[in-house]
Formats: C-alpha cells, sequence, structure tokens
C-alpha cells in the first residue's frame, strides 16, 4: 500500500474545498503533507511522514465528510429533505408527549384560521337562511320578522337562534351562606344524590371567585361554562339559584331567574335568615322551580312576549293591531255600502275588453269599452297597428309606443355578495357589492346558479351567487351567456 | 324521622390527616385535586343519631380546607355558614396541636355559637409519637371541647369523633 498518496475519493472534496480558500484554507494546512524543512534529516522526515500519514488521512476523511455537510446545508431543496423525516418524526413525538403545550403553541395560528373560517361559515349560513326567508312565506317567519323588527335584530339571526338547542338540565337552590342545599330538580335524575355535594362545591368556588377576583367589591360570579353546558347562576341575600343549561338561553331567562329567586327570598325570609340545615321547609318552592325546568325552546315567544318587550315596544304592537283593526273595519263598512248602491240601481254590465297584440313595433293596446248591451269580442289584430273597436261608447285609444322589456334587476340581500370573474367559487372575486345594492341582470349560467350582472365599479360585468341575492323583474328571457 | 344538614369544616395544619379521615369515612365525589386548586373540597358524611324520642338523620358537609399557609386569604369566606368543626392535630408533631386554639378562635370569630371536635391522629404511629395523650386532653379541657385519639389509617375513633360532632350539631351533647 501507498501511505503517501491521497486517498481517491478525495479528490473531489478537495477540489470543491479548494474553491473556498476562507473556509477551508486552515484544513488544507492540516492535510497537507508537511514541507521538509532545508537541512533536515531525511531519515527523520520519512519517519514523520510515516507517523502522521494515518493522521492525514483522517483529516481528509473529516473534510470531505463537512465539504458534503456543506454542499447539502447550502441548498434549500437537500436541507429540506434531509431534515423532513427528522422534523415529521419529532412533531409526531411531541404530539404524543404533551398535546396540550403543542395546542397552546399553534393556538395562536391555527385558532385564528379556524376562527375565520367558522365565521364565514356562519356568515354563508345566515345568507342562506335569509334568502331562503324572503323567498317563502309562512306565519312563524311572518312573526319572526314583526319580532326582528320590533327588536332591531335581523330575522335571519332570530331563525338561526330559533334553529339552537336550548334545555335545562338541573336547578339548585342553594343557601347561600352555608352552601347546603335548599332544593333541587332535575331532567337527567342520576345527580339527585350528588346534589348536595355540587351545591356545597358550587358555593366554594364562588366564594373563591368573590375571594380571589373580588376585591372588596359588589360583583359575584354569574356564569360557568364547561363545553355547551353553562351554569347561570342569580343570587339574592340568603340564596341563588344555580341552573345548569344546554346551548343559548332564551331572552328573558335571566330575567325570570331573578324573579324567581326574589319571590322565593322574599316567602321564605325568615327560614333563610334563621336556617338550621332543615331543607323541607323549602319543598313548596317546587312549582316555580319546575316550571323553569320545564321551559324549553318552544316557551321563547312567551318568555320575549312576556317580558323581553320593552313599554315602547308593546306601545307601538298594540298600535299596529289597533291601525289593523281600524283598516279592516273600514274596509268592511266601504264594502257594505259599495254592495248598497249596487243593488240600489238598474241593472248593468261592464264589462273591460283587453287586447294585448304583440309584435315587433306595437305594444299591446288596451281598449276599455263600456256597452250597458253589447257582447265583448276579444280581437288580436297581428297588424303593426292597433285597431280600435268601434262600439258606440269609444272614445279614442291611444297607441302605445313599444318600448323593450327593463333588464330585470338584483337586488343584493344583507350580508352583501362577492361579486365575481366566472360563475364558480373559485372564480377571482372583482369586488364586494353591499347589501341593497342593485345591480342589472345581463345573463344566466346554463346550470342556474349564478346570474351575471352589470356593473362593477369599474365597469365590467360580474357573476354573483342567485341566493345572495333578489332578482326583479322578468328573468325569463335573461340569455344564457356561461354555457359551462 | 328529622333530617338536617349542617356545614362542617375540617380544620388543622398541613398533613395532619384531615383528608385522610374524609377519605377512607365518607361519600367523595370530587377529586383530591380542588384542594390545591381552590383550596377547599367538599364531602358528605350522613349520620343517624337518637334525639329524645326521635331519631335525626344528620347531614355533615365537610369541607375540608387545605392547610397551606397560601389560602388564608380566602379560608374566612369558606368559614362562612359552618356549625361545627373538626380541629384535626398530629400526634407526631407537637406544633401542630399548638395553633388548635388559633383555628377555633378564627371559626368562632364568624360563629360565636360553632361546636369543635378535637381529634388527634395518627394514633397508629406510636413509636413517633411526640405528644401524650395526656396533653391532648389538657389542651381539650383547655378549650371547653371534647378529643378523640383516633388513626385515619386503621379507623380507630373516627366514626366516634363524626357521631359527637353530630351530637353536639343536634343539641344533644357527647354520647
Amino acid at each position: 500500500m501507498d501511505r503517501e498518496s491521497p486517498p481517491r475519493e478525495l479528490a473531489t472534496p478537495t477540489q470543491n474545498w479548494r474553491d473556498r480558500p476562507e473556509r477551508t484554507a486552515p484544513t488544507l494546512a492540516a492535510t497537507a503533507p508537511p514541507a521538509a524543512e532545508e537541512g533536515a534529516d531525511p531519515a527523520l522526515e520519512e519517519l514523520r511522514r510515516i507517523l502522521a500519514a494515518p493522521d492525514r488521512r483522517q483529516t481528509a476523511v473529516l473534510a470531505a465528510r463537512i465539504a458534503e455537510l456543506e454542499r447539502r446545508t447550502g441548498d434549500p431543496k437537500e436541507l429540506v429533505a434531509l431534515i423532513s423525516p427528522v422534523m415529521s418524526e419529532v412533531i409526531r413525538r411531541t404530539i404524543q408527549a404533551d398535546r396540550d403545550e403543542m395546542i397552546e403553541a399553534l393556538y395562536p395560528i391555527i385558532g385564528r384560521l379556524i376562527g375565520r373560517a367558522v365565521a364565514e361559515a356562519i356568515r354563508d349560513l345566515v345568507r342562506v337562511i335569509d334568502a331562503r326567508m324572503r323567498t317563502s312565506f309562512d306565519l312563524k317567519v311572518a312573526w319572526r320578522r314583526l319580532r326582528g323588527r320590533l327588536a332591531g335584530i335581523p330575522p335571519e339571526a332570530l331563525a338561526l337562534r330559533d334553529a339552537l338547542p336550548f334545555r335545562v338540565a338541573e336547578v339548585f337552590l342553594i343557601h347561600r351562606e352555608t352552601g347546603l342545599l335548599l332544593f333541587h330538580l332535575s331532567n337527567e335524575g342520576a345527580a339527585g344524590d350528588q346534589a348536595d355535594l355540587i351545591g356545597g362545591m358550587l358555593t366554594a368556588i364562588r366564594d373563591f371567585a368573590q375571594d380571589a377576583f373580588g376585591r372588596g367589591q359588589e360583583g359575584q360570579l354569574e356564569e360557568i361554562q364547561y363545553g355547551t353546558r353553562r351554569i347561570l347562576i342569580e343570587a339574592a341575600r340568603h340564596a341563588y339559584l344555580a341552573v345548569v343549561v344546554d346551548g343559548i338561553e332564551p331572552q328573558g331567562f335571566r330575567a325570570t331567574m331573578r324573579e324567581r329567586i326574589m319571590a322565593i327570598e322574599n316567602r321564605y325570609a325568615e327560614s333563610l335568615t334563621r336556617f338550621d340545615g332543615d331543607a323541607t321547609r323549602f319543598a313548596a318552592v317546587e312549582p316555580a322551580l319546575s316550571d323553569l325546568l320545564s321551559l324549553s325552546a318552544d316557551r321563547e315567544q312567551e318568555i320575549t312576549t312576556r317580558q323581553g318587550l320593552s313599554t315602547g315596544q308593546r306601545r307601538v304592537l298594540i298600535g299596529l293591531t289597533a291601525l289593523l283593526v281600524v283598516c279592516l273595519l273600514g274596509t268592511c263598512i266601504g264594502a257594505g255600502l259599495a254592495l248598497r248602491n249596487t243593488l240600489s240601481r238598474p241593472a248593468t254590465t261592464i264589462l273591460i275588453v283587453v287586447t294585448a297584440t304583440p309584435g315587433p313595433t306595437a305594444a299591446p293596446t288596451a281598449t276599455p269599452t263600456a256597452t250597458p248591451t253589447a257582447t265583448p269580442t276579444p280581437t288580436a289584430t297581428p297588424s303593426p297597428t292597433a285597431t280600435p273597436t268601434a262600439t258606440p261608447t269609444a272614445s279614442a285609444t291611444p297607441t302605445l309606443t313599444p318600448t323593450p322589456a327593463p333588464s330585470p334587476i338584483a337586488r343584493v340581500l344583507p350580508g352583501g355578495v362577492n361579486v365575481r370573474s366566472g360563475p364558480a367559487l373559485d372564480a377571482a372575486i372583482l369586488e364586494v357589492a353591499e347589501a341593497e345594492r342593485i345591480l342589472t341582470v345581463v345573463g344566466r349560467n346554463a346550470g342556474g346558479g349564478w346570474w351575471q350582472v352589470c356593473c362593477t365599479q369599474r365597469g365590467e360585468a360580474g357573476w354573483v351567487a342567485a341566493f345572495l341575492v333578489k332578482v326583479e323583474g322578468a328573468i325569463l328571457n335573461v340569455p344564457v351567456t356561461d354555457a359551462r | 324521622m328529622i333530617s338536617f344538614s349542617k356545614k362542617v369544616c375540617l380544620l388543622g395544619d398541613f398533613a395532619v390527616g384531615k383528608t385522610s379521615l374524609v377519605r377512607r369515612f365518607v361519600y367523595d365525589l370530587f377529586d383530591d385535586k380542588y384542594l390545591s386548586t381552590i383550596g377547599v373540597k367538599v364531602s358528605r358524611k350522613v349520620i343517624v343519631l337518637p334525639r329524645q324520642n326521635d331519631i335525626v338523620e344528620l347531614t355533615l358537609m365537610l369541607w375540608d380546607l387545605t392547610g397551606s399557609e397560601e389560602f388564608n386569604t380566602v379560608r374566612i369566606s369558606y368559614l362562612r355558614g359552618a356549625t361545627g368543626a373538626i380541629l384535626v392535630c398530629d400526634l407526631t408533631r407537637p406544633a401542630t396541636l399548638d395553633v388548635m386554639p388559633a383555628y377555633l378562635a378564627e371559626l368562632r370569630h364568624v360563629n360565636p355559637t360553632a361546636a369543635f371536635v378535637l381529634a388527634a391522629n395518627k394514633a397508629d404511629l406510636v413509636e413517633r409519637h411526640e405528644l401524650t395523650e395526656a396533653q391532648v386532653a389538657q389542651r381539650a379541657a383547655d378549650l371547653g371541647i371534647p378529643y378523640f385519639i383516633t388513626s385515619a389509617k386503621t379507623g380507630a375513633n373516627v366514626e366516634l369523633a363524626f357521631r359527637c360532632l353530630g351530637r353536639l350539631l343536634i343539641g344533644e351533647g357527647r354520647e
């Protein structure tokens, strides 16, 4: 074996490494065979060369490896390919080891994205609900519209609210000072034997919150939330009500709770003040609390009407009802008078003949003909000019100048709509049209669901989703402008 | 049968065995972690006691308060409404008996008519005892309350301590 010749595989790396003198010079110096000093003993030099040969080879191998690493880390693609498998494994293991920590670390990014997506989805849902509500008639829908107007809430929001489930799971009546349970009702049965413990811990949590965060103020814990379940708390002087609910409580529910606890406080003031641990004295509160327990979404309207409406709103409702009654009475009286007049006159026949003359240059001609005895003859004259029918009582009939039918319009529904470059969700958004904006419909797509409208602020045509606009006018003649 | 509920606190220094007394002899629903989070855990102990010609079912709602110093600021509110307490000390640590008057005074400040029982716990660790029964008896006498040498581990006298407090709460005195 030739000890002096450098390893063959080092030729290329060493060459690269020479191309970067600022980094590799010291290494080069370390691996190059030392020059023989003048006058040095050749035998000694030979001995030194032999002894240093293994180190030089090892150094050369290391230099080659470093050069390879530098090459791979210098190229972003190579670097990604190198660390991707490791990173995936690291992330997987970290998630397994400490899921909560990972969630907390990622929440600022993912949470915002999810929030935005959910908000967008809800907006779309509200738009759909609104569009459907506007195109349908139902007594419930009409009532909801009226409620919405009075309360200043969009009807679609009320519809969405109505769709959410609400249920009272448990009702606790708890003595405020001792935390002892005075009465308990449940729709879930199983929690009955633990109700006193839950009552005690609820009181402890209330006390803890008051001590820790109240800082001498009058505030108190009003709600505890866990997932979709919440505990609503309404307190009086000596007792408090804790109601476990699923979903969003209807308007006025808290007021009802407050009303109940105040009524109990007033009725049992003496027993509550001198409470000795005998809860049987409070058995009579059951009707009031079971009423609260059975409260469901169906009773929301009742609560809203009974407690949710302000005095002003009630006055408006009464005024509207009175106006409606007056209108109905007026209509009835008017109709009665007209009927009496008709019956008191000699019999006559009044006929109105409408003749329509379609044609490129002629508009429909209406010819009212009032004859006591004549038999009407509807005529359709396919001539470019309308010919009035001669009758004894006919007057001059105006000939209308034909005008092209106006284009239908699209009124943007609440929430606005994206005007896109094509009839598809992936088409570019040209602009966002605000609610109530009116656009001219100039076309539709073959598949339906999209209207081509004009114009955007830049004067160009765009496409809007049909369910997000209300189209008025003759839509049958709207041409298909996109055959996709 | 008459039914009553009373709020009762377990008071005593850290690691004297309050939670152990509760854990073995009462109905638990909540985890002990509440002690370290909000400083209290509520448990239930039901005892049936005779009273004159009647029987009383007494439900003791036991508020096990943490013994650490950091919760001192919240403890007062936890004591509110309590009608009695079991004062717990550790027979292996004399200092835990010395602080009993302070705990008693703390509850008496909130409720002057509160009933007390002193439980000198860890009776099973005989070789490590640094307190004698005589010392415990003397302290109980000073405070004017009954005492019991208890062991949460063996269960010795624990039930008796609860029953004694129960009788005091319904106005029947010691059994």
